[in-house]
């Protein structure tokens, strides 16, 4: 984490990998353990994920990083199942939806056309083509005709967009 | 959308590094209170008899304004980060009531039981609970639209912080107009403007700080 935070892409996407598993691991055990389906995981997971990476100039570089992992992920989850409570149980649904969808190992609920039709076309393209086509921030500013620079803006803006999303879909559901 | 595919969008985005919360806080946020504190003095000019009869109590002021502001601001920068606990951010406030404590001992033991009546009530409680708030309230702002960029587990707690720590500035303008000059009356008076200010900012944190 620290090597990422003074910009080293390699050892970032190594990082945010490594994590995942223990992140999935902490929500599913906070789920299970308020008797809740696990159909919500991978939205969770991956929230979590945008909160560590919008986030992490709160992380105190002095201090471990699982506390402020754990507090992060436990915040989201929280969130989440207050954000579900207020609506009242959904269970039915939830049940319907895992038994539909098997364990794929990190597919979200949310399929990708709807999460990233809140985006704008230019910001659409650029999330498209920088994470289902694992492109660089550089090739996808030289394909659209944009710096790499306005291409890093948009993306950051559109992650930010997706955060508010996730955050607004559940009270809109 | 796969949990791999954010991945990358995420690490696409890392040369886009946010500053801490501290940095852009401890800039922007005394610059409110200072902008509004001149206003105000600027308004209404300091107390014509700072030097020769205020002095004294005029630094009792400014100490207390600056002992809120200190303890509480570090308090709510703790919270920013979200595995702080609220009972450990807040423990410097301690020191604010230590000194409140002191101060009313003092008072009370120089001048006797006798005539303390007076000394709680002056003409200014009226000013003191309206004009503090009020020139909180822009640090306020600020220091909540700061701390939106931070990730807090305690929404209310660090927003009455900041609040608290807004008040503590405002004082600093207010203690060089205010000619109240009893410790006991500023003792009780000007915490409970900061109280005033930390419940708004309590409120307001609980909507402005969730993320």
């Amino acid at each position: 984490m620290r090597l990422a935070l003074d910009g080293d892409q390699v050892a970032y996407k190594t990082l945010l990998a490594a994590l995942v598993p223990h992140v999935r691991g902490r929500v599913r055990h906070v789920l299970a353990r308020s008797g809740r389906g696990q159909a919500e995981v991978e939205d969770i997971v991956q929230e979590t994920l945008l909160a560590v990476h919008l986030k992490r100039a709160t992380w105190d570089r002095s201090m471990p990083l699982t506390p402020w992992l754990n507090a992060v992920t436990r915040h989201k989850t929280i969130d989440l199942l207050r954000r579900v409570g207020a609506r009242g149980e959904v269970d039915l649904d939830d049940a319907v939806e895992t038994l539909a969808a098997p364990d794929d190992g990190g597919e979200s609920q949310l399929d990708v056309q709807r999460m990233l039709s809140v985006l704008d076309g230019r910001q659409r393209q650029i999330v498209e083509q920088v994470s289902l086509a694992g492109r660089s921030a550089a090739e996808v500013g030289g394909q659209l005709g944009m710096s790499e620079g306005a291409v890093r803006v948009a993306l950051h803006r559109a992650l930010k967009q997706l955060a508010r999303t996730f955050k607004g879909r559940a009270d809109a559901d | 959308m796969r949990t791999d595919d954010m991945i990358d969008a995420l690490v696409q985005d890392l040369p886009n590094q946010p500053k801490p919360v501290s940095t852009i806080l401890l800039r922007w946020w005394p610059a409110a209170a200072a902008l509004t504190g001149a206003g105000f003095l600027a308004l209404t000019g300091v107390r014509p008899d700072l030097v020769t009869a205020g002095l004294a109590p005029t630094l009792l002021k400014l100490m207390l304004g600056a002992l809120i502001a200190l303890s509480a601001i570090s308090g709510a920068l703790d919270l920013s980060r979200p595995e702080a606990q609220a009972s450990a951010a807040s423990k410097w406030l301690l020191a604010v009531v230590g000194f409140l404590g002191l101060v009313v001992a003092t008072d009370l033991l120089r001048h006797g039981l006798d005539g303390w009546w007076a000394r709680l009530f002056g003409k200014g409680i009226v000013t003191c609970l309206t004009i503090v708030p009020a020139l909180a309230a822009l640090p306020l702002i600020a220091c909540l639209t700061i701390l939106r960029r931070g990730a807090t587990s305690e929404p209310m707690a660090a927003g009455a912080l900041a609040g608290l720590a807004s008040a503590g500035l405002a004082i600093l303008a207010y203690g060089l107009f205010c000619n109240e000059d009893s410790p006991l009356f500023i003792a009780t008076w000007y915490s409970l403007a900061a109280l005033i200010v930390g419940l708004a900012g309590a409120a307001l944190g609980r909507a402005m700080l969730r993320w």
